[in-house]
């Protein structure tokens, strides 16, 4: 497991998560791990692998680097490659929503969705037809700029007031 | 070590321009208020002189350096210039501030501050080669722009100089001017005061240094400055990212922390392209702000941003070091060359009426920025820009100006958002009278608001007032725009108390908005009572702007002052002692940092980028920083009650200098604006930052209460002056029936 975790960190430095198979395969390397989950205990027990961070996906154990990628990130980059666009997305607006926040429509043009323009367009509308996705919610800001939220969280007067905030306004 | 303590330079130069005379006094006198703005309020206090104004010659200017100052402590080169300032109704007194590298150098000489008093027959600058300290003519300083100015000295004295001047509004006797250092870096409000002393600038060789005190250990300094960089985050301290970074729970677009992916530093001689930059990759520190975006959006800005700058000791580099071809290809300017932040682009693009981001917007902010600083003209923090922007829209400088001097500007080219307005514009505000021409446009605009309006804000004819007539007639403007009709002032007698526009927010004081009522409702509205100008506090901003999300940031407002007291943006609830408490540490952690003096657009760092600690940061740092430094171990209450000490003499001074024993209805009270704005909505309601008449009084209520100050007038007890031992300042106020019974 050790011979793994410069790999983690070179992945997670470029924002990715790995699994164990991913990178023996694709640093040649000469290695079976029978348990990844005891192997991953015995692992962290040393101090210098303790920023190795084990997440499990649908099917298969992902590691990271906390140095360089947070939970909330891991989660993300799960759900994006699991296929799971609409839910991960709604989960991560819920997630600002519960701290009383919008969420910029074009922090999913970034990593890890990566999300074109037309793409984004295009799974904005998706989310009136998707069951238990009822809470979420996109505006448009007088600056043109879209925002989502959840109605379990903001209401809708209340988000058009977030989502019109302007920094030279008043002050800068 | 010149004196027991690290820190202090420990000595004083006395200037008098009168005399010629030059003398060095102790520091040890002042060290109860600490530096920096404490030296200055204490020299004003000691040298109090009734009824003068600013440009007379018993005023005196007092440009001071804190104890952190050039110790290499983290952002610790702050200036700060504290005098009368002619821009304030009743010429009060007020602290302009700068960064750079002047405070650094001062104290290499060999000194904490000085102190210009008297005034010159002829045009004079100041030379300081450690102690050889001269006054020289300056017949041929006299007249040159800021930069040319700056090049001058540094060619007398060596490029190793680090230079402060005046330019010519200051020398014009423009209320609206500023003292400026290398860099883009100026302080308003203060430059006709040297300019009425002759006085053209400083130039400083210190080739000394900062002495640590001897019981502390290099081991400890390098421990305090990991843990500080450890919690700092971008300019306001901004802890997380503007855009998504992977190893960062959340971003947020208040956030000034612009660097990373996606931002290209396009105008240095070999781009460079930023990349993530974690919060805990110290090496990545200067990479953060990259504040260039912010102000010019991200398309120009990585056309044109060449580099950030910043302070002496300073990792965060909020300066935004430009290059743009076209101010010498197209507008003929010597330079494509400018460095600045915050006003000195925002002044000019205000001005134009706040056009977006493109390539007219850069070249008004950059051009507008080039003449605002080579004339050191003073926005008085947007005040300047706002008039002119509102003042066009609603079409009263064709009421105001003489038709042909209103003939002569060229309003086509303002309507076309083109920068080569900005010329005509700056220069006819820095020349005045000197200008080539009528100019009650440019006269008007440099004054100072105060001198232009009645009781009730409504403007006289300008003409008379700048023609020294004993009875100005009122100029008779009214509101007239369809938008007025919404805020109920359709047909009403225009008044700069009503319109919200304007910006102005001390009514008594027609001091500028500046993170006010928008920024923790009552706590930036209170702060806003108390300093004669603008507050220039930004004590909740690097808390509030932070970018971590509402509910985090109202958990560590909760934990510092109780329940209740941040409340969501525009969604403001009534008045509660927790918003009171977070006012006056907000004022006193900003009185501590221009006094040591450190950089309060960065401190308090109350939070940080770093989840492994819930994100808070440490609010003792300062007194950390003080202790190894100084040698005196302070703990964070016993600094803060150093400066509350300055707090409270400014307060008295206040007093003394008005002569008003009520403060709250003559110094605290606030424009009509603010209490009357979206008549559609109540006071509560979500969508505004309207206050509330009652709830003010009940602000102030609970703030004089923290402050120690009598509920009736606002004025500091005795009880309250003695605490903090300035018994001397209560007798004064008592002999002159200034202080409450």
């Amino acid at each position: 497991m050790i011979e793994l975790v410069d790999y983690i960190r070179l992945l997670s430095r470029d924002g990715r998560l790995s699994t164990a198979d991913q990178i023996i395969a694709v640093a040649g390397l000469e290695l079976e791990i029978e348990d990844i989950n005891a192997a991953y205990q015995t692992l962290i027990e040393d101090e210098q692998y303790a920023d190795i961070v084990i997440i499990e996906a649908k099917d298969d154990f992902y590691f990271y680097s906390k140095r360089y990628i947070v939970k909330s990130y891991a989660v993300q980059w799960i759900g994006v490659n699991n296929g799971d666009l609409l839910d991960t997305i709604a989960n991560e607006i819920r997630r600002y929503g519960a701290l009383g926040e919008l969420v910029a429509a074009n922090n999913f043009t970034h990593p890890p969705y990566n999300l074109e323009k037309a793409e984004l367009d295009e799974l904005i509308g998706k989310f009136e037809d998707v069951e238990g996705c009822e809470d979420i919610c996109i505006q448009t800001a007088n600056d043109g700029s879209k925002q989502f939220f959840s109605t379990h969280f903001l209401t809708t007067t209340y988000a058009t007031v977030l989502g019109n905030i302007d920094p030279f306004e008043y002050s800068a | 070590m010149s004196s027991k303590f690290g820190g202090w330079a420990g000595y004083i130069l006395r200037v008098n321009l009168t005399t010629s005379k030059i003398s060095k006094e102790t520091t040890e006198k002042y060290h109860d208020y600490i530096g920096g703005m404490g030296i200055g309020y204490k020299v004003l206090w000691d040298n109090h002189v009734d009824g003068i104004k600013a440009t007379d010659e018993e005023n005196r200017l007092v440009i001071s350096a804190g104890p952190l100052s050039g110790s290499g402590a983290i952002c610790s080169a702050r200036t700060t210039i504290t005098s009368r300032n002619p821009v304030i109704r009743g010429h009060l007194i007020t602290d302009g501030h700068f960064g750079g590298h002047f405070s650094p150098e001062l104290k290499f000489a060999g000194y904490d501050a000085i102190i210009i008093e008297g005034k010159s027959p002829t045009p004079v600058w100041l030379k300081i080669l450690d102690d050889k300290v001269t006054i020289e003519p300056a017949d041929s300083l006299w007249g040159l722009g800021i930069f040319d100015t700056f090049a001058a000295i540094s060619k007398m004295m060596g490029q190793q100089a680090q230079v402060a001047a005046i330019g010519p509004a200051g020398e014009n006797l423009v209320a609206q001017s500023t003292f400026q250092t290398q860099g883009g870096h100026s302080a308003g409000g203060h430059g006709s005061v040297l300019g009425s002393k002759k006085f053209k600038g400083i130039g400083i060789i210190g080739t000394g240094r900062v002495e640590i005190a001897e019981s502390t250990t290099n081991e400890q300094l390098r421990a305090l400055d990991d843990h500080i960089l450890g919690i700092i985050g971008a300019n306001n301290q901004g802890v997380v990212p503007h855009d998504p970074q992977s190893w960062a729970e959340f971003n947020a677009g208040i956030s000034r922390w612009r660097g990373g992916p996606g931002v290209t530093w396009g105008a240095a001689d070999e781009p460079v392209m930023l990349e993530e930059t974690p919060w805990d990759d110290h090496q990545k520190v200067g990479m953060r702000t990259s504040m260039a975006e912010m102000y010019f959006g991200r398309e120009e800005a990585n056309k044109i941003f060449k580099r950030p700058g910043g302070c002496h000791s300073c990792p965060i580099r909020c300066f935004c070091e430009l290059k743009n071809p076209k101010m010498k290809t197209e507008y003929n300017l010597p330079t494509e060359y400018i460095t600045n932040t915050c006003m000195g682009f925002l002044d000019p693009w205000y001005s134009m009426g706040k056009p977006g981001n493109g390539e007219k917007k850069t070249d008004i902010m950059t051009i507008g920025g080039y003449y605002m600083d080579n004339l050191a003209i003073w926005s008085a923090y947007g005040q300047l820009s706002h008039i002119m922007r509102e003042f066009t829209k609603r079409s009263f400088w064709e009421v105001l100006l003489p038709a042909e001097e209103f003939a002569a500007i060229n309003w086509e080219q303002y309507a076309n958002l083109d920068a080569h307005f900005m010329q005509d514009y700056y220069t006819r505000i820095g020349l005045a009278k000197s200008y080539n021409g009528s100019n009650y446009f440019g006269r008007f605009l440099g004054t100072g608001l105060h001198n232009f309006i009645n009781d009730e804000g409504e403007l006289y004819n300008i003409q008379d007032v700048l023609d020294d007539v004993e009875s100005p007639r009122m100029a008779g403007l009214t509101f007239a725009l369809e938008s007025d009709a919404e805020e109920n002032l359709l047909g009403k007698t225009y008044s700069v108390f009503l319109d919200e526009g304007v910006h102005v927010f001390n009514r008594s004081m027609v001091g500028g908005l500046h993170h006010a009522s928008e920024a923790a409702g009552q706590v930036g509205a209170l702060l806003a009572t108390v300093f004669n100008r603008d507050p220039q506090c930004h004590s909740h901003i690097n808390l509030i702007n932070c970018g971590l999300p509402y509910a985090k940031i109202a958990e560590v407002a909760e934990s510092m002052w109780g329940e209740n007291a941040f409340d969501p943006v525009k969604h403001y609830k009534a008045m509660n002692v927790a918003k009171a408490k977070f006012a006056k540490w907000c004022l006193v952690k900003n009185v501590l940092h221009d006094s040591l003096t450190v950089c309060n657009w960065m401190f308090p760092l109350l939070v940080s980028p770093d989840v492994n600690k819930n994100y808070l940061g440490d609010s003792s740092i300062e007194s950390q920083m003080f202790s190894l430094v100084t040698g005196i171990e302070t703990s964070e209450q016993e600094l803060d009650d150093k400066a509350e000490r300055v707090l409270q003499l400014h307060r008295a001074l206040s007093v003394l200098q008005m002569k008003e024993p009520d403060q709250r209805n003559n110094h605290d009270a606030l424009c009509e604006w603010v209490y009357d704005m979206d008549p559609d909505k109540i006071f509560g309601e979500e969508g505004t930052i309207k206050m509330d008449r009652a709830d003010i009084q009940i602000g102030l209520d609970l703030f004089y209460a923290e402050m120690g100050w009598d509920n009736a007038t606002g004025v500091p007890t005795r009880a309250t002056l003695e605490k903090f031992n300035l018994g001397f300042a209560a007798d004064k106020l008592e002999g002159l029936g200034l202080l409450p019974a």
